[in-house]
């Protein structure tokens, strides 16, 4: 494993003048790999500043730390080169292509690139026994019909008493997506045979917004990978 | 029957290009008028899209995101801000609002102060751990406000078999790339006291204690917290 991918934001000092847009796609330029993005001013509510994903091999890949912090020397020589002064990096954080898949969706790279509107929103539903609730447990096969129901690119991770799973809809917007989810969702539960259970954690996006939030090519360097290795399990088609 | 209970709620709404973007001003109101005292907004994407926080009532939070944007499109068009689409829509829980990174308040303006958290993953070959381990790893760790949970952080998807955990904890650095080896350093001593030699970092994080704090959902902190099904 020596691809990682990082997200780094950087703040500017106060007072200082707004930066160019222009150079801020060159600090893009300058960094390694494919599948960057940047985000200017940054969305995530960390003052006025940037945010950007990239992936680039570590030379001395020996653990996601080692990597982050030769994440952060890249990106400072990418943000010198592009003449931009007076910032500071306030957030890094650094994965592996399998723990990036736990935040980002399965087939985001394929959808962003297609002309249809089918299934084009992305949900993560979490949802957990309640209480009084007789069957608590959820194994690996449950789990599987279970994704089945959802349709391909459904990725989710169960333990006793909590589901989580991401999965498409078609929708009109994030909140008829959130409904449509709910529907479909608790319909697959019912049929695996889970009922009583309550979603505590909704999330619905476009898939433009989901490109903001997650990562553009995790798909192909999950699926490059062990299924077995992941911390998510796929839905059966994609193993 | 279900309890009816508060849900955190961000809403990210996109206004047509056609219509003219909202000012802070008309944000504001718009979410005065949703009745919730601790909330916030912001305008993105050039004053075309706004994203607001609040907290709602509902049987679940889907329940809690159907209902709570029901409100916020009626007070917005009382506003006279045209029809909103709503391109990103999460709700979670009280104690899945609030940060994760206990002693981020006290150390606001504090220079050189990192949080740093880790994932760690065991080896194919090695026994899936439980709280003792943990323990172990906590009190090697120097830090007085470390956590050490078998799951992930709030936003990532929870790892609850023994597999894998997460050691979040702080550190003093001059910088973030110092911040993550000071930090790498503190765990892999602390994963050797406990026995765990030769499990792998997966994943590693370094954040400032201003934008660490920065994260936290309005409001969350102010809200009684008590264990609830979801974090434990």
């Amino acid at each position: 494993m020596s691809e990682w991918s990082a997200l780094v934001t950087a703040l500017q000092h106060a007072g200082t003048p707004p930066i160019a847009q222009e150079q801020i796609q060159d600090v893009l330029a300058a960094l390694p790999g494919a599948d960057k993005w940047i985000q200017y001013p940054s969305a995530s509510g960390r003052g006025h500043g940037f945010e950007t994903r990239f992936w680039w091999e570590a030379p001395d890949p020996s653990d996601a730390a080692t990597a982050g912090a030769d994440a952060v020397e890249r990106y400072m020589e990418a943000v010198a080169a592009a003449g931009v002064a007076e910032i500071e990096v306030a957030f890094v954080h650094v994965t592996s292509p399998g723990e990036r898949l736990t935040e980002g969706p399965l087939g985001l790279d394929r959808r962003l690139g297609a002309a249809n509107e089918s299934g084009m929103w992305h949900v993560m539903k979490r949802s957990i026994s309640t209480a009084g609730s007789r069957d608590r447990s959820f194994p690996s096969d449950m789990l599987d019909e279970l994704l089945q129901r959802l349709g391909p690119d459904s990725i989710g991770h169960a333990r006793d008493g909590m589901v989580e799973v991401r999965f498409w809809v078609d929708a009109s917007d994030a909140i008829d997506a959130s409904a449509v989810g709910s529907e479909l969702l608790q319909k697959a539960m019912a049929e695996v045979g889970r009922l009583d259970w309550r979603i505590v954690r909704d999330q619905a996006t476009s898939v433009a917004e989901a490109a903001r939030l997650a990562y553009l090519g995790v798909e192909r360097r999950v699926l490059a990978a062990d299924p077995a290795s992941l911390p998510v399990r796929l839905h059966p088609a994609d193993r | 029957m279900t309890d009816v209970v508060e849900w955190g709620v961000l809403l990210k709404c996109h206004i047509s290009p056609d219509a003219p973007g909202p000012s802070d001003d008309t944000l504001g109101r718009v979410v005065a008028g949703l009745g919730c005292p601790m909330h916030d907004t912001r305008l993105t994407g050039g004053g075309r899209d706004f994203t607001v926080w609040f907290w709602w009532p509902g049987t679940d939070a889907s329940d809690a995101v159907r209902s709570g944007a029901a409100a916020l499109r009626e007070v917005a068009a009382r506003e006279g801000l045209p029809p909103l689409r709503v391109v990103r829509s999460h709700a979670a829980s009280v104690n899945g609002r609030v940060s994760p990174f206990p002693g981020a308040r006290e150390r606001l303006g504090v220079p050189g102060a990192w949080s740093v958290s880790y994932r760690a993953q065991r080896p194919r070959s090695a026994p899936v751990i439980g709280a003792r381990e943990l323990d172990r790893v906590r009190a090697a760790l120097r830090s007085t406000d470390a956590l050490v949970t078998l799951h992930s952080d709030k936003e990532k998807m929870l790892v609850s078999d023994g597999s894998a955990f997460t050691a979040r904890f702080w550190v003093d650095a001059p910088d973030p790339a110092s911040a993550l080896r000071v930090g790498r350093a503190e765990l892999l001593g602390a994963l050797a006291v406990a026995g765990l030699a030769g499990w792998t970092i997966v994943r590693a994080q370094a954040v400032t204690a201003a934008a660490r704090h920065g994260d936290t959902f309005p409001g969350a902190y102010e809200r009684t917290l008590t264990p609830d099904e979801e974090t434990q």
